[in-house]
């Protein structure tokens, strides 16, 4: 007897160990800590091939990138294994998902004789109507401060994201500018726009500057392709390629 | 059985482990990167997805039938299979993330839209991705409901809800279909770094203490925080109180002649459905691409319609070629409300022309028509806009400071059976 009872005390015991779990993992898991597979910090190029292994129509997509600088400054962009013809303030290439581009900034407002070499990598894609996709390309803001920032030496690093229609602050955007927050030192910068959005690209700008020794591919990052604009498309209108209307039915009574 | 117990519990722990992981560049899941088999050949209309979101009563949506398999559908430039070898900017080598030899590069083309079909992952609800779109319309978590004191309650931002009063005394509610824009909006995470160098000697002994690489910035304060802009519905600081405008609905001369019907409508209100409320075969297709379709197909030769999973009885008015569809039903007070924009993608700033046609579809007239609609926080209601066919007064309420606008439209006189109207409104897309 007391055997039984000494064996349906562990029993009791053990089950309501098992109930604990049961409800505690569910609760445990919510809360975290997520471990996050990119970081910001890793070397260029190495989010977005990560991206194309995850597959989907993200491999041989040029996704329209539209990089803007402060009045005056001219910006030129890796093509054919050097740097396309300058464009004042506003560039607007297709770049494949994967691919690091190295960007030129030059003509900097009161440092005019100074270039930097900011890198963008584009780690997802949008997914306009047909035709359109020039229209709605990932905006690039580079700021006066940003510059010259990396012009003393110091590394800029913005990750841009898609924002959540029903989360986005109910405010208004002056044109050409792009809002952005900074994050306190430690905390990971594609985390926290994985949280608050889809991130879409990152750039990062720093100092360095090509060396004459060094091997140009390499700072080129393989010099990959890249689309030019000439043109934009023209917005479709809500009936293209729908039937005409026919004439009108008279109204029966 | 005692040293099988700690077995068991581990098991929750293993299966539980991998849920309420956020969607993020490393978390999701690698999908699985198998060769696309080709679908057989569809016979019959396959079933629609699901509902209309949030609309509880939805006409069930079936889309025309289809022949080429999936693959065969995306653009040219698409690739889902495994990655190729040299690719076309590598000196030799294999290029992991080219696609496959011989496929050219995608290109952007003068050759029209049919070159860029719209891609998204089978199964999933129009539109994709969501965060690319801002949607107005329907009732997103169908939870809307008018209280004893006429307070509407679960109205979510999107929701455009119509609720009206039947003879018997009951108050029905009706939502609209749901209208997504292309609008995407991007925002940025900042972080700036700094190496600190140090350097210093120790006595004669010539040590050199190591630089450390000091990733420290210092905080300057929060700089993102831009001057929010004051929304201009908001009239007073009192939230308790409601903003109340009264502006009369303009009245929007609605002839039903033929020649006069075209002046009075605006050009993308060129539907016979938005001007008398009459559906027109001729226009679904044009319809279905500004709404979220609300007629099925069960057959290729006419369109029917099932309300509540009941086809509606028809009572047809014949004018070659079209035809005149009037659906009457049994005993059941319907408002039906329709919403359609003129655009289907904008850009910041841009204003999108919204236009609302309700009508009385039921056999019984109805009174107190109330028409809201609770515009989500990226569109902004441009003042002054508001029109109404029928007389109605109309109002405007901010929820919250910061928060979206709600607009309310209450039609003074009841509706007859078949009897409806027209509102139209502006928003600008922030």
């Amino acid at each position: 007897m007391l055997r039984a009872v000494a064996i349906t005390r562990q029993v009791l015991a053990q089950v309501a160990a098992l109930a604990a779990l049961a409800i505690g993992s569910p609760l445990a898991v919510a809360q975290g800590p997520w471990h996050y597979l990119n970081k910001a910090d890793m070397p260029p190029g190495a989010i977005g091939l990560r991206q194309l292994e995850r597959g989907g129509p993200l491999p041989a997509y040029f996704q329209p990138v539209e990089v803007s600088a402060p009045q005056g400054t001219l910006l030129s962009v890796v093509s054919d294994g050097d740097f396309s013809a300058p464009q004042r303030e506003k560039l607007l290439a297709g770049m494949l998902i994967g691919q690091v581009y190295r960007l030129k900034v030059s003509n900097v407002a009161e440092r005019e004789g100074l270039e930097i070499f900011p890198t963008v990598e584009v780690i997802d894609r949008l997914y306009p109507p047909p035709g359109q996709a020039a229209r709605f390309p990932i905006p690039v803001v580079l700021t006066d401060e940003e510059i010259k920032m990396a012009m003393d030496g110091r590394f800029v690093l913005r990750v841009i994201y898609v924002e959540e229609p029903r989360t986005a602050m109910p405010i208004r955007y002056e044109a050409g500018q792009q809002p952005y927050f900074e994050i306190k030192p430690g905390t990971d910068a594609m985390e926290t726009a994985d949280r608050l959005g889809r991130p879409v690209a990152i750039l990062r700008m720093g100092s360095r500057v090509p060396l004459p020794d060094e091997d140009q591919s390499r700072f080129l990052y393989q010099q990959p392709p890249v689309e030019f604009f000439e043109n934009l498309p023209p917005a479709v209108p809500r009936n293209h390629g729908l039937e005409s209307r026919l004439p009108t039915a008279p109204r029966l009574r | 059985m005692r040293l099988l117990l700690p077995f068991l519990a581990l098991a929750p722990l293993l299966l539980c482990s991998c849920q309420g992981m956020p969607r993020g560049a490393g978390i999701s899941p690698a999908l699985k990167e198998s060769p696309p088999a080709p679908t057989p050949q569809v016979t019959a209309a396959p079933p629609q997805p699901g509902p209309a979101r949030g609309v509880p009563h939805a006409y069930p949506v079936r889309p025309a039938q289809y022949s080429l398999p999936v693959h065969q559908t995306l653009p040219p430039s698409a690739w889902t299979g495994q990655p190729g070898t040299a690719g076309p900017h590598i000196m030799g080598g294999n290029c992991p993330h080219c696609g496959p030899a011989g496929l050219p590069a995608f290109h952007f083309t003068d050759g029209g839209p049919s070159e860029e079909l719209s891609w998204m992952p089978d199964g999933l609800k129009c539109p994709w991705p969501q965060d690319e779109f801002i949607c107005d319309g329907g009732d997103f978590n169908a939870d809307v409901y008018v209280k004893q004191d006429w307070t509407v309650v679960g109205l979510d931002q999107e929701d455009t809800v119509a609720h009206f009063d039947t003879v018997d005394g009951r108050t029905e509610i009706t939502a609209s279909n749901c209208v997504c824009i292309y609008a995407p909006r991007f925002a940025a995470v900042r972080q700036v770094t700094a190496p600190i160098l140090h350097e210093g000697h120790e006595r004669m002994a010539g040590v050199e203490k190591p630089a450390k690489l000091n990733i420290h910035e210092e905080q300057r304060g929060p700089k993102t925080a831009l001057q929010p802009e004051q929304i201009l519905a908001q009239v007073g600081l009192d939230q308790t109180q409601a903003f109340r405008e009264r502006i009369r609905g303009l009245l929007v001369d609605q002839h039903t002649r033929l020649i006069l019907a075209s002046d009075a409508f605006l050009p993308h209100e060129d539907l016979l459905f938005i001007q008398r409320g009459e559906f027109d075969a001729s226009e679904k297709a044009r319809l279905a691409e500004r709404t979220a379709a609300a007629v099925t197909w069960t057959d290729n030769k006419a369109v029917q319609v099932l309300i509540d999973n009941r086809l509606a009885t028809e009572s047809k008015g014949l004018s070659k070629p079209e035809e005149t569809l009037i659906y009457e039903m049994d005993g059941h007070p319907r408002l039906r409300l329709c919403k359609i924009a003129d655009k289907s993608e904008a850009k910041s700033g841009e204003i999108i022309h919204f236009t609302l046609r309700f009508d009385n579809v039921g056999d019984q007239k109805i009174g107190n028509v109330t028409i809201i609609d609770n515009l989500m926080p990226r569109l902004e209601f441009v003042e002054g806009t508001a029109e109404c066919s029928l007389k109605a007064r109309f109002v405007t309420q901010q929820q919250l400071p910061g928060e979206s606008l709600v607009l309310r439209w209450e039609i003074e006189e009841p509706l007859a059976v078949n009897q409806g109207g027209i509102i139209r409104f502006q928003a600008r897309v922030r």
